[in-house]
């Protein structure tokens, strides 16, 4: 018993339960702060539309979320007759898994993030890419055709403003030389935020951010005028639930890798070291914000403008960005 | 204690491997979960595919439209080649004037197909655009 008790207490293992107690907290504030996100967007909505939102729960209908909940877990979780069972159950555990898999690299503070392994980027396109499942699975196993049509939809349009997603960040990479995020934030406090460098870089990564979590404008896929719910048409209860969670945890992700990536995450104009989480926390709601203004501001283009923008315009614009840069990199590494 | 030895010691390994069956888990929780405390409920035409209230006039799957395939191809073409540029970037300053100079001669091929795909129309979404595009060219020659 007492060597259990050493062997508890010795400090490898203590680092290890330490790590775990931060994986957890930071995977539960995740999910807390997307689940309260739904009320920010339904608040934020209605005070750009002059209207009062949820506001009858709690303090400033803070408690709509919980309500909400508990009423969504009491609705009948029905798999209808006529799909195909396991990638029916399947997509939503997908959509709302690797949306949450990509927070394990965001960098949040210099001693908090769950990981900060080198392969931080690289692992979020991967994510990415493993999300396309979720829509494509979902709209396939519904057997509906409204899903069938939302699903190719947003899988023609999520893979095609993949290709350069990742091709708008390699510019960062160039530049801190590593796909690692902790350090890409940290050579961003020793020189410029990226945002001012690679500009070009993020306006691309930002259109393409709104493409991949399907948010208005580029919400084709759901379009409720054409295809009434899309992927999601056949799915009710919880797992319809999940694919609506999974794409607010989408959108808080990539507020923190935008955060991370082109605004020196926990770097703030001062108190960097003593608040370094107010400062990344302050950055991520005026993305998830900018988010909400977005859906509350812009019209849903056509889905062929939408298509050839992402090649036509996109796609050359990040392999030009991508040269210029390298070509300046190189420049300044060279003199 | 030998059990142990063998076990990655790095804290961030158990931080990550914990959050990993942390995400899965509770996707697993919210299913069963709903599964479980959700009620039962039967009706009449319930069980057909929504469609706006229409009998389904089809069973069958729908037949896709090719341009989706396309559009599929194109992005495991361009997508692989932008794997070699990820490549490239994070090995930038190793790879010095002369890898930028084969960087540039791959992103001009790549730049170039896509000219090709956008002139033979391959990108036009909409049917319409693709003869529109056509009679303009037999009006041409």
């Amino acid at each position: 018993m007492s060597a259990f008790v050493d062997w508890l207490s010795s400090p490898v293992v203590l680092a290890a339960i330490w790590a775990m107690v931060k994986a957890v907290i930071i995977l539960l504030g995740l999910v807390l702060s997307a689940a309260w996100m739904i009320w920010l967007e339904r608040r934020l909505l209605a005070l750009w539309q002059d209207r009062y939102g949820p506001n009858r729960i709690g303090p400033f209908g803070l408690g709509q979320v919980i309500a909400d909940m508990i009423k969504i877990f009491f609705k009948e979780d029905w798999t209808p007759p006529f799909v195909d069972k396991a990638t029916f159950i399947l997509a939503p555990l997908i959509a709302m898994s690797m949306m949450m898999l990509g927070f394990l690299f965001v960098p949040i503070t210099p001693t908090w993030g769950v990981s900060s392994a080198d392969l931080g980027m690289l692992f979020f396109f991967a994510i990415g890419g493993l999300a396309v499942y979720a829509v494509m699975l979902g709209g396939w196993a519904s057997n509906s055709k409204y899903s069938l049509l939302g699903g190719l939809r947003s899988t023609a349009q999520t893979i095609s403003y993949e290709v350069f997603m990742g091709l708008s960040l390699m510019g960062v990479v160039m530049q801190a030389g590593t796909f690692n995020l902790r350090e890409i934030v940290e050579y961003q406090q020793q020189n410029v935020w990226f945002i001012v460098p690679q500009f070009i870089g993020f306006c691309v990564w930002s259109l393409a951010a709104v493409a991949v979590t399907h948010r208005t404008p580029f919400d084709l896929p759901e379009a409720e005028s054409e295809l009434a719910a899309g992927y999601h048409t056949e799915y009710s209860g919880m797992k319809f639930g999940m694919f609506f969670v999974g794409e607010y945890v989408g959108i808080v992700m990539v507020s923190g890798l935008t955060v991370a990536l082109f605004f020196g995450g926990w770097e703030g104009p001062f108190w960097t070291e003593k608040i370094p989480f107010v400062w990344f926390a302050i950055k991520c709601l005026f993305f998830m914000s900018s988010f909400i203004l977005l859906r509350a501001a812009l019209p849903r283009p056509r889905y062929d403008h939408m298509m050839s923008a992402a090649w036509k315009v996109c796609l050359p614009l990040s392999l030009i960005n991508l040269l210029v840069t390298g070509a300046i990199v190189l420049w300044n590494h060279g003199a | 204690m030998t059990d142990f030895a063998s076990v990655p010691e790095s804290p961030e390994f158990w931080g990550t491997a914990l959050y990993i069956v942390g995400v899965f888990g509770l996707c697993a929780l919210m299913l069963v979960l709903s599964w479980l405390l959700g009620g039962r409920s039967a009706a009449r035409a319930r069980n057909e595919p929504f469609e706006s209230g229409v009998v389904s006039g089809s069973p069958e799957k729908l037949r896709l439209s090719a341009k989706f395939y396309l559009v599929a191809v194109f992005f495991v073409i361009f997508d692989v080649e932008a794997l070699f540029l990820y490549a490239w970037a994070v090995s930038l300053r190793e790879a010095g004037w002369m890898g930028f100079i084969e960087a540039f001669i791959f992103i001009s091929i790549l730049g170039a197909s896509l000219v090709y795909l956008v002139r033979v129309g391959a990108l036009d979404w909409s049917p319409q655009a693709r003869k529109a595009r056509r009679q303009r060219e037999e009006k041409q020659t």
